[in-house]
This record gives structure tokens, C-alpha cells and sequence, in this order.
């Protein structure tokens, strides 16, 4: 025997009925709660395994009592009425699903779909924090390991220390974070980015084999710098000693609407968001707004005549050209008029596009205050900016040679935008040297890309996604170029298929009504059929973790950013050692 | 077995004059069907029992049986006609010796005009009350009552029988109690306030052990036995197949051992 079960935790009952999904657990009348996770040990045949059950339903169970109303009706009328000795006939009988089991093969735990039974009466343990931790992360490793910490695993109301975490190699098939208002989306949007920043400094102290992420996170109320209650990015960025802030951030991780209303601390790292027209591409307007094909057609004819100026002249002209039916124009000037009224797309000037390029692609993270943005401006600077990094890794991905790779950045970005990163762009992408026929680095080596998709059924809902959007291609094609989107949302109901097909991560946190709690168990990516009851009694912060490459749908609670920020705050420092190497230098 | 021959030259030849012995106080032989000699074993092994727990250092203040405590005697009125018969009423003298209370509890009483006597109750006392209610016999001061006056063995034979009630859900049950031992202790002649009294006593211990709320009204002793030793269907079910796996082992033939109903999926 490999396995001490008194490390698993208190022994709590035995297996009754049930089969290889759906289990009945006789155990002691504890105080268990829905959501609670009991490992079960078995030994059929010789096979030492220890199987994951979730509690999702509880009864009071009274032995040799079949009629449990009648006694409480006698114990309430009968004023003199007693129950004797019953305390030992009180158990409670537990419904739960079967999550998995682990089997310990070739010296490492395996984690295993739940395709077998425990056996005949196994011995049921209920985990134990400070007691069950160490096993339960060994027999979960599989199932828990990866590069962004997203929180610890949660056995009802209590969690273990078994940091839950998702693979970075993943995060290019899209990951979605579903949940209602007050679910807590912004705390878990806080903790990603510390997690990826986590993650960044340990690949730039060389203590990960693994590309650094880059994520591009949009902040619709203005609250990641600052923090919603202590602290926030900003804490984590003033805590990081200089050689490290640099390596991690470069000079600015804000980009905002006004720079000068940033509170002074985070001016010294903020840059002004400003998106040439130039730089916007139709594609880009047919992913946010819905255009007839005549309108289409039009900004076609008018994009081929005139390239990059097709937005200017557009909302130039005064009437319709000849050919086209009469009222297109104005109804795509009405549509792009917003433009002309935009403090963050700008007709001519300075633009950020291309710092945004170099922090993606050199693993860094952009918060993106979009609190005094319009809709349609936040929308459409997603759409240039996840465009503009993915045409870029397409053109690298066909090419051969730095040579090939600039004709096809000629070919599919706008020019004035290639012309002003192209030096950069094959710095990046040449692998030993920046010569033209030097031969190009597959993108799966570069850092992986994160975009956030924020207030998602706006632009990844069916109607725009039927059309040409961008993000049609990146749910289709993200994985290719080591690009995905992090897509955040209120309800799952109202996504495409495309994208949620494509999905392979989802944290569901609190939904608001059953159609979403319903929409949210179809869509996840393992079956988390008869967890409906979970999600109705979901507190803030807690989420389920879905993931099409595990075998298990992993309860989670989300700490709040000040606990892990204060926790960890000592990371950040460069080590003592490294600072004296550079004195001597 | 099939006579008393099969005994020689075992363990228990020693028994046999015994053995023939008490088949001569046997007066009921020519009716002794299976049904018969079933509940007659029951009963020997209860009274059994019930010797092992009098004899053992347990010291019970109350000893609880289901059923009652009558004697069926030979026509002549000499002696019991089965060996039951003796077992109980050596353990009555038992239990009196030991200072035990033997009371047999019977939910199917057999008492005529039970609910007449319950309903009486009800409208003198009032609803919910609880009652018990002596069913005197001839010997008693005052006399028998006419409604048991052809019953034979109502009042039983060395008993006192009591009808009672502690919930006004559930129909009364009756309680006898060893007539020699009620004569030493209960009774109290001539005066009929201290004979209440002591029985008022009596019922307030047998109603204090039955309160509780999963048997509320019989006594949680006899209600945890009965669970404990019932057989459910179920227990029936596995018996039946223990019971056939037994004859296939033993090589006997194949019998069908499920009730008749079964072969037509009723």
C-alpha cells in the first residue's frame, strides 16, 4: 500500500448505491455543505485509487426510521415525546457526482476520467485543510497544473492549499470568464494579471522553461491600477525593484483615454491611447457594427481606391458616387461619423499602435482604462489592436525568411503602420539576426498573446460574427499564431457557437438566471451536468473551472487581489546577489 | 430427525427420559401442524432468552415481552399443555425472586369491546388522555366483567391483563402481568385507593419508556427489539436464497423457493 489514508483527510462514511457517475454516500451527520469534495479509497482488484466525489445534493438520513415526518410531527404535538439513543441512527445521506479518479502509475499520480467504481463500501474521507493539502495537489497535479494562478481549490466552504492554475500553453485556445455583476470578474481579472506577471518575472529570472505572456487587458471601470480596495497593479509595479519593473513592464503598462486625469503615481507609467485612422481597416468596422452588403461593397470600392485614407475620404464625400444605391453613404458615414468625434481615433498625429506591438510581443501587460471610452471606441480599439497582431503573426507564420515576412506585412497590414515597426518586427521575429534572409522563429516561441474581449456579446455576438469579423478567425486560428482571447462576459447565452466552440477554458463564476446557468453547463468543456445546484448557491468569488484539456471540473476560490498582492508582495524585489553583480560590473 | 431413536449414541442420549417425559405432558400432540410448532419453538427461544437476561447480572427493574402472558392448559385445568407453558411460568417465579417486573405487552389484545372501553375513556377523560383500565377476573372483588364471560382464557389463566393507551392516535394495547406477583404487589386487599395507587406507579414507569417519538405509546424496549430482530421482506428475500444456495451445496434438487406469487409476477 502506497497511499496513507489518514493523510487523505477525516474518515466520513461509506460508499452505498450508486454507479460510475451519480454516487449515494451513507456518512456522519457532520456539518457538510453542497459543493464539498470527498475523496473515496479504493482497492478493487488490487488497484490502489483514491476517486473525487462532489457533494451536490444532502438528506437526513434516520436509521430504522422510514417515516421522518411522522417522528418530527409526534416530536412537535407529543409535548413529552423523546428520542432515545438516537444520535447513532443520525446520518446523512450524500448525492454527488463522480469528478475522477487518481491511480498512481510509474511513480506520479494519473488522473482519470470517471470510468470505473469505488468499491463495495469504500471508506469515504472528508479532506481536511493543513492536513489533506499535500495529497490532494499530488493526486491532482494534472489536473491543477499550468503557469496562471487563478485560485485554490475550494471543498465547500473551506479551500485546500492547492493552487489552481491554467497552463500558459493553452491560453491561446481562448478562455472565457462567465459571471453576473458582483461575481466577482474584476477581482479574478486582477489576480490573472498579477498571475501572468508572476509567471513573466519567473521566465525572465530564468526559474521557467516556458514564453513569457503578453495580455492586452481591457479595464472598463478604471479600477486595475488603483484596486478596487488597497491595492492594485500599481502596488505590484512600485513593489518590483528597478532592473526588474524594467524587464517586466518596459516603461508604461496604462494606456488611457486622458492621460492627465491618472492619478500621479500612474502617469509615470501611462501613455495616452491614440489609433491613426490610417491604421483602421474595414475588417475592423465590420467586427463592431452590422453593415448591409451594399455598404460593405462600398467601403470595399472606397478602401481599394484610396488604401489607407478610404476612412478620411468617406466621411469626406458628399454624395453618393455613381453606382452605388442611393442613402449608402450617408448610412456609413453615420456609422463611422464617431470617428471624427473620437479623442482616441485621430485623423493624423502620433499613434500607440505600434508600442502596443512592441510590449505584446515582448510578454507584457497593458491595462487598458476604457472607463471614459464609448462603447464603439473600447470595441473598435480591440478590434485594431487583436487585427493588427494577428495579421502580423500570420504574415510571420508565412514566411520563410525575414525577406518573405516583410512582403507579407507590406501585404496585410496598412503601410505606414508596417513601415514605422518593421525594423522592430524582424528583431522580433529573426531568428539570429535581423538580415533578410534570416530564417523566421515559429510563433509558438513567442510570447503567447492574451486579449481581453470585454462586455463580449457585443461584438462576438452571431449576427457580427457572421459576417467578416476579426474575431472569427483569431476563435478559429488564435492557436497557430500563440494568440488567444480572453473573453469576458455577463451571459453565455448570447455568444457565438464559433467562439464558444473554440473555447477550451472557462472559470464560470455566479451567473445571473437559469438560462445562463444552463447555457453556461452546455457550453463547458467537460460535463458538468447536475451542477445547476451549484451554481445557484455560488457565493462571490467562488467559480468552476472548466477545461477541455482536464478530466475534471475544478471548484475554485478566487482569493481577493489585496490577500495574494500582500502574500507575495516580496517576490518582486531582484535577489541581493544579482543587484551586487551589477555594482561590480 | 424422525424418532426418539436418533438421539442414541449422540451427545443427547442423556436427555432422552427427560426428552419423553415432557412428550408426555404434550396434550396438544394431535394438533400440532407446522403453524403450531413454529410459534411454539418462537416462544421457547424468547423464553429462553428471557431466562438468559433473569439469570445474568443485568438486574433489569422491567422485563418486557411481546405478547401475553397466557397459558393454554390441559382441558382438565392441571397443567400447561405445551412445554411454553412451563418455561413461563417458571419464569414468572423467576422473576418474582429476582425482585424483576415480567410484563407481556400485546398489540393484538382480543379483548371484546376494546374501543367501546377506549371511547369510554375519551369521554370521561378527555382527549389525548392516557389511561389504563384493569380487566378484572372472577377471583377479583367485585368479579369478572360479562363481556369475557364465555373467553376462556380472557382474563389468562395466572395473569392480570390491562388495557391501556398513551396516545389518543394508536388503539389501546394490552399488558398482563403475573397474577402472584400482582397479588404480592400491586393489590392490596380491601383497599381499593392503595391497589390505584400502586398500579398508577406501575403505568407511569411503562409510559415513561414510551414516549419515544418514533414508537410513541409502546414501550421503546419492545419497539427497539422489534427492530432489531424483525425480518423485512427483504431479509425474507435473502434467507430464501441462502436457503437455496444451502440445498444446491447439499446436492438436494432445485426447488423453487420464491412464494407462489412470484411465478406470475405478482
Amino acid at each position: 500500500m502506497m497511499l496513507h489514508k489518514n493523510k487523505l483527510g477525516e474518515l466520513y462514511g461509506k460508499v452505498g448505491v450508486g454507479n460510475q457517475t451519480m454516487l449515494g454516500i451513507m456518512g456522519n451527520n457532520r456539518d457538510i455543505s453542497v459543493g464539498e469534495i470527498f475523496m473515496i479509497y479504493s482497492q478493487r482488484d488490487g488497484h490502489e485509487r483514491v476517486f473525487f466525489f462532489r457533494v451536490l445534493g444532502l438528506e437526513n438520513y434516520l436509521r430504522q426510521v422510514d417515516d421522518i415526518s411522522r417522528v418530527a410531527g409526534t416530536l412537535m404535538v407529543e409535548g413529552d415525546s423523546y428520542l432515545s439513543g438516537i444520535e447513532r441512527n443520525m446520518l446523512l445521506s450524500v448525492d454527488g457526482r463522480m469528478l475522477g479518479y487518481a491511480e498512481e502509475k510509474r511513480g506520479g499520480w494519473k488522473f482519470m476520467s470517471p470510468r470505473r467504481l469505488p468499491d463495495h463500501l469504500a471508506d469515504v474521507y472528508r479532506p481536511i485543510p493543513g492536513t489533506s493539502d499535500v495529497p490532494v495537489r499530488e493526486m491532482l497535479s494534472s489536473q491543477t497544473d499550468g503557469e496562471v494562478y487563478v485560485g485554490d481549490l475550494q471543498v465547500g466552504e473551506a479551500t485546500l492549499d492547492v493552487p489552481v492554475m491554467i497552463p500558459s500553453k493553452f491560453l491561446p485556445m481562448h478562455v472565457g470568464i462567465f459571471g453576473s455583476t458582483g461575481a466577482g470578474k474584476s477581482n479574478l481579472m486582477m489576480v490573472l494579471i498579477k498571475s501572468i506577471i508572476d509567471s513573466n518575472v519567473d521566465v525572465l529570472r530564468g526559474q521557467k522553461d516556458k514564453q513569457p505572456i503578453s495580455a492586452f487587458c481591457i479595464d472598463p471601470h478604471d479600477e486595475f491600477a488603483k484596486g478596487v480596495d488597497k491595492y492594485g497593479i500599481q502596488s505590484i509595479i512600485e513593489t518590483m525593484d528597478q532592473n526588474t519593473r524594467s524587464d517586466v513592464i518596459g516603461d508604461f503598462y496604462y494606456i488611457t483615454t486622458h492621460k492627465k486625469a491618472t492619478p500621479r503615481e500612474v502617469k509615470r507609467y501611462a501613455k495616452e491611447i491614440r489609433v491613426r485612422w490610417d491604421e483602421i481597416r474595414p475588417r475592423d468596422v465590420y467586427s463592431i457594427f452590422e453593415f448591409t452588403p451594399q455598404m460593405a461593397s462600398f467601403i470595399d470600392a472606397q478602401f481599394n481606391l484610396n488604401k489607407e485614407k478610404w476612412i478620411a475620404e468617406i466621411l469626406d464625400l458628399k454624395e453618393d458616387p455613381d453606382g452605388t444605391p442611393k442613402g449608402t453613404l450617408h448610412a456609413v458615414q453615420r456609422r463611422l461619423r464617431f470617428l471624427e468625434r473620437s479623442p482616441i481615433f485621430v485623423k493624423d498625429g502620433s499613434s500607440i499602435l505600434s508600442d502596443i506591438f512592441t510590449a505584446m510581443e515582448t510578454g507584457r501587460i497593458l491595462v487598458v482604462n476604457t472607463s471614459l471610452m464609448r462603447d464603439t471606441e473600447q470595441f473598435l480599439l480591440t478590434t485594431v489592436v487583436t487585427r493588427t497582431l494577428s495579421d502580423l503573426r500570420r504574415a510571420l507564420k508565412s514566411s520563410g525568411n525575414l525577406s518573405d515576412f516583410e512582403r507579407q506585412g507590406q501585404m496585410r497590414l496598412p503601410a505606414p503602420f508596417f513601415a514605422s515597426i518593421k525594423t522592430k518586427a524582424k528583431a522580433f521575429y529573426g531568428k539570429g539576426g535581423s538580415g533578410d534572409s534570416a530564417s523566421v522563429r515559429d510563433p509558438r516561441d513567442l510570447p503567447v498573446i492574451l486579449v481581453t474581449v470585454e462586455e463580449a456579446p457585443s461584438i462576438l455576438n452571431p449576427e457580427l460574427m457572421r459576417g467578416r469579423s476579426v474575431f472569427k478567425d483569431i476563435s478559429r486560428q488564435g492557436r497557430k499564431f500563440n494568440m488567444g482571447l480572453l473573453v469576458v462576459s455577463q451571459q453565455v447565452s448570447v455568444l457565438d457557437n464559433v467562439i464558444l466552440s473554440q473555447m477550451n477554458t472557462e472559470v464560470n463564476l455566479r451567473l445571473g438566471n437559469e438560462r445562463e446557468i444552463r447555457s453556461c453547463i452546455e457550453n463547458a468543456s467537460v460535463n458538468i451536468s447536475g451542477f445547476e445546484n451549484e451554481f445557484r448557491v455560488m457565493s462571490r468569488g467562488e467559480a468552476l473551472l472548466t477545461a477541455s484539456y482536464r478530466e475534471m471540473p475544478l471548484p475554485v476560490r478566487i482569493p481577493l487581489f489585496d490577500t495574494v498582492f500582500e502574500q507575495e508582495k516580496g517576490r518582486y524585489k531582484g535577489k541581493k546577489s544579482r543587484k551586487s553583480e551589477k555594482h561590480v560590473l | 430427525m424422525t424418532s426418539f431413536s436418533d438421539f442414541t449414541e449422540t451427545e443427547y442420549e442423556m436427555y432422552l427420559p427427560r426428552l419423553r417425559e415432557m412428550e408426555s405432558l404434550i396434550s396438544r400432540a394431535q394438533i400440532l401442524t407446522n403453524t403450531v410448532v413454529h410459534e411454539e419453538l418462537r416462544k421457547v427461544s424468547e423464553y429462553a432468552a428471557l431466562r438468559n437476561v433473569l439469570t445474568s447480572d443485568l438486574n433489569p427493574r422491567y422485563l418486557l415481552l411481546d405478547g401475553g402472558l397466557a397459558v393454554f392448559l390441559h382441558f382438565r385445568r392441571k397443567y400447561p399443555s405445551m412445554p411454553s407453558g412451563f418455561m413461563l411460568r417458571e419464569l414468572c417465579t423467576l422473576a418474582r425472586k429476582e425482585g424483576v417486573v415480567l410484563c407481556g405487552v400485546s398489540k393484538n389484545h382480543t379483548i371484546p369491546f376494546a374501543h367501546r372501553i377506549a371511547k369510554m375513556a375519551q369521554d370521561v377523560f378527555g382527549d389525548g388522555t392516557k389511561w389504563f383500565c384493569l380487566l378484572p377476573s372472577k377471583e377479583d372483588p367485585g368479579g369478572g366483567l360479562h363481556i369475557t364471560e364465555d373467553r376462556t382464557y380472557i382474563p389468562p389463566v395466572l395473569a392480570v391483563p390491562y388495557l391501556f393507551s398513551f396516545s389518543s392516535d394508536n388503539r389501546p394495547s394490552r399488558i398482563d402481568f403475573d397474577r402472584i406477583w400482582w397479588l404480592e404487589n400491586v393489590f392490596v386487599p380491601n383497599d381499593p385507593v392503595a391497589t390505584r395507587e400502586n398500579e398508577k406507579a406501575l403505568f407511569r414507569d411503562i409510559e415513561f419508556m414510551s414516549r419515544d417519538a418514533r414508537w410513541y405509546g409502546y414501550p421503546v424496549p419492545l419497539a427497539m427489539a422489534h427492530e432489531s430482530c424483525k425480518l423485512s421482506y427483504e431479509d425474507l428475500r435473502l434467507a430464501r436464497e441462502i436457503c437455496r444456495d444451502v440445498r444446491i451445496e447439499m446436492g438436494l434438487e432445485r426447488r423453487k423457493t420464491d412464494p407462489p406469487r412470484a411465478d406470475y409476477n405478482l
